[in-house]
């Protein structure tokens, strides 16, 4: 290619580039350049925008003072404890898009590692240990009631009362693997939380439990009505989502406090701490992503290849509203997010959007949940 | 200075108050962004931004002792100056713009802001006949470069091109003002 040819082309893709800039301008979209911000092509764009400002300006989308009160409510200053308003942070500069990238993705994978660590262990206590000692009340309640006879449990396939430390290792294990999908629904969740961390945690148990409880109190499992009281059961299991949720809500904040900036060596080792978290987050997230999908597959490929019984139109429904909103809520969340870093071309106010869509989908993802769960319920108590 | 209730309402959490102070002070904010970016869509972004940073640093406006509208006017001076910073040198600086202590402009702005749209309007004018054929369909009239190219019976092309040289032509009789 020749120089003049060179020239040539470099003066055509200036001219693509400012005529793209002035359709964005003439659609009130921000003009997004792709080229080097030449100074000629900046030359051209002012005057474009000088000229344009013998217009009216173009009056903002209809409810926009309703959409930035909404997106503003997580920008309300912090109050300390006495009520009043803490210092405050000096405003910075528009940060650039890599900083953005940055300075959004780091913490938020370190928040996501942070839950999906803080799951984990109150899963490995609360899931694990508080089922443990719930079928230990459970059994001794049967055992008292019924000496000298022998039930095989549904769930572990031994007698009632036969606790064994590799039974116990498991079932903690097990928990732990519940509190990775719970911590990083907890992520997911938190944003539309209550803002102290306690009821968040209060919040987000009842929250689970409603959503989730039916995974764990299902009237398929006769061990419910048939060990202990059923009442006392529901009462037993339903109490450690709840617990879960006060656990794992204080312990992700602590473990994210870890993660904070600060200078010295104590920085350095923070730092690395930070990385950890944010692999943990990004394994957590993967892990649990390839989970949620075989977890979906098994039976499917088990009702073509084994022939067994289909779900029934109620299951199925319910099943597919709870994969859908478990599939939109950390979509939304994380698109929301980068929106909210400007990182998709997409404003802050589209990102308090993204946010109602969320809340929407959190509501459809509750009652569709709960209504399994009372059902359950209803069932195990005899009611139905 | 008389305590803004509807402020104080909205820092202690009540939406309701904050709903009520974006209604009552977004329109100055808007327009002052919009003014020097031309476009909904990043007037809006920037117009969010200057109330986030106003309240993320309430505790220095509580010293200013400034009313809540002068202290978003300078947020959103100084958010544009970074923003403009940023890309390059601005032809209009932004410490002329009209004082934001009230909702709506006063006469001095009103009188300075005519000034300048007539003497861009004159700037035009003053363009070759193609040149501002060009700038009012493409800009003012806001057509695309399709149609424009049919209207003046040239290719796309010749169209982006001629625009390219208008625009920079009238950016020089700009930049003369400047200078003199």
């Amino acid at each position: 290619m020749s120089e003049h040819d060179r020239h040539q082309r470099s003066d055509h893709d200036l001219e693509l580039e400012l005529d793209r800039a002035i359709d964005a301008l003439n659609d009130e979209r921000r003009p997004d350049l792709t080229l080097e911000p030449a100074d000629e092509l900046w030359s051209a764009l002012e005057a474009a925008m000088a000229l344009r400002s013998v217009m009216t300006s173009a009056e903002p989308a209809a409810g926009f003072p309703r959409d930035l009160a909404a997106s503003l409510v997580t920008d309300l200053p912090r109050r300390s404890p006495n009520g009043r308003v803490r210092a405050s942070h000096a405003a910075r500069p528009v940060p650039g898009r890599s900083q953005r990238l940055h300075s959004t993705f780091l913490p938020m994978t370190q928040a996501i590692g942070a839950c999906a660590v803080a799951g984990m262990l109150a899963g490995f206590v609360i899931g694990g240990g508080g089922s443990r000692l719930a079928m230990r009340v459970a059994g001794g309640l049967f055992t008292r009631e019924h000496p000298g006879v022998t039930v095989i449990t549904e769930s572990s396939d031994r007698p009632v009362g036969d606790i064994s430390w590799a039974g116990t290792i498991d079932l903690m294990m097990q928990g732990m693997a519940y509190g990775l999908i719970g911590g990083l629904f907890f992520f997911i969740a938190r944003r539309w939380l209550p803002r102290s961390t306690r009821a968040a945690g209060l919040a987000y148990g009842l929250l689970l439990f409603l959503i989730a409880g039916a995974a764990i109190i299902s009237a398929g499992n006769q061990d419910f009505e048939r060990i202990g009281s059923p009442a006392l059961n529901v009462l037993m299991f339903g109490s450690l989502f709840i617990l879960f949720g006060l656990a794992v809500a204080p312990l992700s904040a602590a473990i994210g406090r870890l993660a904070a900036p600060s200078r010295g060596r104590a920085g350095i080792a923070r730092r690395a701490f930070g990385w950890l978290l944010a692999v943990a987050g990004v394994f957590g997230l993967g892990v649990t992503a390839l989970t949620v999908i075989g977890a979906g597959m098994v039976p499917v490929v088990a009702a073509i290849t084994v022939g067994e019984e289909p779900p029934t139109l109620e299951q199925a429904a319910a099943m597919i509203t709870l994969a859908a909103v478990a599939c939109a809520l950390p979509l939304i969340r994380l698109l929301g997010g980068a929106a909210e870093a400007g990182l998709l071309g997409v404003s802050r106010l589209g990102a308090s959007r993204v946010d109602a869509a969320g809340r929407w989908a959190l509501r459809i993802g509750l009652v569709g949940g709960a209504s399994l769960i009372v059902v359950q319920i209803l069932t195990i108590l005899n009611v139905i | 200075m008389a305590p803004d209730l509807v402020l104080e309402r909205a820092l202690a959490g009540d939406r309701d108050a904050l709903n009520a102070l974006c209604e009552r002070e977004w329109q100055p904010v808007y327009y002052l962004v919009y003014r020097h970016v031309q476009n909904r869509e990043e007037a809006q972004d920037l117009t969010q931004e200057v109330f986030a940073r106003a309240l993320r640093s309430i505790g220095r406006y509580r010293v200013t002792e400034t009313p809540f509208q002068g202290y978003l006017a300078t947020i959103a001076r100084n958010l544009l100056r970074d923003l403009w910073k940023r890309r390059r040198p601005l032809s209009r600086d932004i410490d002329d713009e009209p004082d934001l202590a009230s909702p709506l402009p006063g006469p001095e702005a009103i009188s300075m802001m005519s000034h300048e749209r007539e003497d861009i309007q004159r700037r035009l004018a003053a363009l070759p006949d193609d040149y501002q054929q060009v700038l009012r369909l493409r800009i003012l009239e806001r057509r695309s470069s399709e149609d424009v190219s049919r209207i003046m019976r040239r290719t796309p092309d010749a169209v982006r091109q001629l625009q390219r040289r208008a625009l920079l032509a009238l950016r020089a009789s700009m930049e003369e003002v400047i200078r003199t």
